[in-house]
């Protein structure tokens, strides 16, 4: 299967722009598994946050899919095409990243 | 962050710094299982029983000392934690404690369910939070310490969200970074766990000790696929219900009859010898079943985990799960005595980065112990030393003369994490570990460029390239060159244990080589 993410890409200051990306997929992956096949694959300068990778433990993966905000480590993959945008409430740091710290923790 | 608590107390100023959130992308946040300690609230207790089963875990490997201060100080750590408010759980009106593999007893202290190392992390964050003596700055990565005429005077970093170079000054400085076990490319790690401390240390000139240690978890989760939950998760499933552990004839093959009695290291050679026979799960593994308990038996001990798992469509009542095993801690690390000193005067390290207390195999529940324990010695210690101390200048920031390589640095990890799990994994020869020397010794040499304005995902994937490959040379020499089997390190070309063997290797960096002391 090809699940089909379009990506929100820019930084602070700059117009940004969406990338499509093709990424096959097997039932049941998540797209933190699609964005980190883009990396591996095809672009290492999409920039995303995030520690445990699957465990949903760190909390730091949020992103919006479709206009939803949601933990890419938990939303599942789809054929359909899904839009990936930073969250629209945080200051931007690059492409999907945003500014989530507390404010006395930065 | 115990650490830090400790030494504020002390009344130090101190800086707590983390290359992610504060107290959110390590491995205690992850931690979904047991902390061992003799409370003595299940049954009578005393830390030299908890001792006698660490010593015995480490397959004679242990640093006594360490073990030791593990052991002795990890009851008031643990009611210390417990007045703070973690939330230990309770029955008829006192901490429960299950018995897990390798203990005598029951000693391993829990937060319900599967909750135990979010509940530590937060009850450590709002600690942090009271204290105004320590300053707490995330997404700082620390790329390598300050030294003047060899003494750590402070750390150089790099703040990951402008690239900018930060120099920060001080008496006393923890390595607190955690293990190695991204190295691997099945791991339970978070991407923090490249071993960024053990290169740290390295580069300052402190010796690593016991560094071919590295602790697979038995029964990893394998299949299906599972999102939201660590793949540690079956550990608490196996303390409170049992389970039968299968290979593919559905036959029990470790002799446990349904109990979770089998220490790590041999749990994991089994799996993977039943996998070699032919015997193993369809991806790979062995058969985990909870079948022979009821709906009501799984709700009563993990209610909201059996919905999560539903979700996963998961029905445990109706199929077993294929679990494998999967890297999961560092028994090596960075050689301190006990009082966290490394050999680097004004350097000091805690929690998993610090090497030798569970010697070749960890025993289960040591794990939050020893960051509870040294933390809060290394907090005390450099605390100590730093009310002493008059304050250095910031050491000059440092010249990157590197340049950007042109591979993927996100792609050349994943393939150094592919060789790390072939070659220097739970089964190990000699002819494998040389391969994967080769590949690792290619890798090796760059130099750091200077990050791009702004986050610059490429150059954290080269940072962490570089660190990963130093680490991974060590663990592979130290690998190689014990020709043994010991707890965590089994070579197929020398499966048996030999007394001649009871000993440490240490490496340190000498002209920009890995040395090994065996």
């Amino acid at each position: 299967m090809i699940a089909k993410l379009k990506v929100w890409r820019g930084a602070p200051g700059a117009a940004g722009r969406y990338e499509r990306y093709e990424v096959p997929f097997e039932q049941g992956q998540t797209v933190l598994d699609g964005l980190r096949w883009i990396r591996v694959h095809i672009d290492p300068s999409l920039a995303i946050r995030f520690s445990c990778i699957n465990a949903n433990a760190c909390k730091q993966c949020m992103v919006e899919v479709d206009g939803k905000t949601v933990y890419a480590c938990t939303t599942r993959l789809t054929e359909a095409e899904m839009t990936l945008e930073p969250l629209a409430n945080k200051t931007l740091v690059k492409d999907l990243v945003t500014e989530i710290a507390p404010p006395d923790e930065r | 962050m115990y650490a830090a608590l400790v030494a504020a107390r002390a009344g130090a100023r101190v800086m707590l710094v983390d290359r992610s959130l504060i107290g959110r992308g390590g491995a205690t946040v992850m931690a979904q299982m047991t902390v061992a300690v003799a409370l003595g609230e299940e049954v009578p207790d005393e830390p030299e029983h908890h001792l006698a089963d660490t010593l015995q875990a480490g397959r004679g490997l242990c640093d006594t000392s360490l073990s030791q201060l593990l052991c002795e100080e990890a009851p008031a750590c643990i009611r210390e934690m417990d007045a703070w408010g973690v939330g230990w759980a309770r029955k008829d009106g006192h901490i429960s404690q299950v018995q897990a593999p390798g203990h005598d007893r029951p000693r391993c202290v829990y937060v319900d369910f599967v909750n135990t190392g979010p509940a530590v992390s937060k009850t450590l964050r709002a600690q942090l939070q009271r204290k105004a003596e320590i300053q707490r700055t995330g997404d700082l990565l620390v790329t390598d310490l300050a030294l003047r005429e060899g003494v750590c005077i402070g750390a150089h970093a790099v703040h990951t969200a402008t690239g900018e170079a930060v120099s920060i000054a001080a008496k006393a400085t923890i390595v607190a970074t955690g293990g190695l076990t991204r190295l691997y490319a099945r791991n339970s790690a978070s991407i923090n766990m490249g071993g960024d401390g053990y290169a740290l240390a390295l580069r300052a000139g402190a010796e690593l000790v016991d560094m071919e240690f590295v602790q697979f978890f038995p029964i990893g989760h394998l299949a299906p696929r599972l999102v939201g939950m660590d793949p540690i998760m079956w550990d608490p499933f196996r303390y409170k219900l049992g389970g039968r552990l299968l290979n593919a004839e559905m036959r029990e093959f470790l002799h446990e009859h349904g109990r979770y009695t089998a220490a790590r290291d041999l749990a994991t050679y089994a799996i993977l010898k039943e996998v070699a026979g032919g015997r193993g799960s369809p991806h790979g593994g062995a058969w985990l079943s909870f079948m022979h308990r009821s709906e009501a038996e799984l709700r009563a001990a993990f209610g909201p985990v059996i919905d999560r798992l539903a979700k996963n469509g998961i029905d445990l009542t109706r199929q077993p799960v294929e679990v494998a095993p999967i890297a999961h801690y560092h028994m090596g690390g960075i050689r301190v005595d006990a009082d966290m000193r490394t050999g680097v005067p004004h350097l000091f390290a805690a929690g998993e980065a610090v090497g030798g207390a569970n010697g070749a195999n960890r025993l289960s529940g040591n794990a939050i112990t020893e960051a509870f324990v040294f933390g809060r010695r290394a907090g005390a210690r450099a605390a100590a030393l730093a009310a002493k101390a008059s304050m250095p200048p910031p050491a000059l920031p440092l010249e990157r003369s590197g340049a950007k390589q042109s591979p993927n640095p996100a792609a050349e990890i994943v393939r150094l994490q592919a060789v790390m799990n072939e070659h220097v994994g739970p089964l190990r020869t000699r002819q494998g570990l040389e391969r994967a020397l080769e590949r690792i010794g290619k890798l090796r040499a760059f130099e750091l460029p200077a990050p791009a304005a702004g986050l610059d995902p490429e150059w954290l994937d080269l940072h962490d390239l570089r660190n990963m490959a130093l680490v991974a040379e060590c663990v592979t020499r130290a690998a190689l060159a014990r020709t043994e089997s010991r707890g965590a390190h089994q070579r197929e070309d020398f499966p048996d244990t030999s007394n001649g063997w009871q000993r440490h290797q240490t490496v340190r960096l000498q002209g920009g080589g890995v040395h090994l002391d065996s």
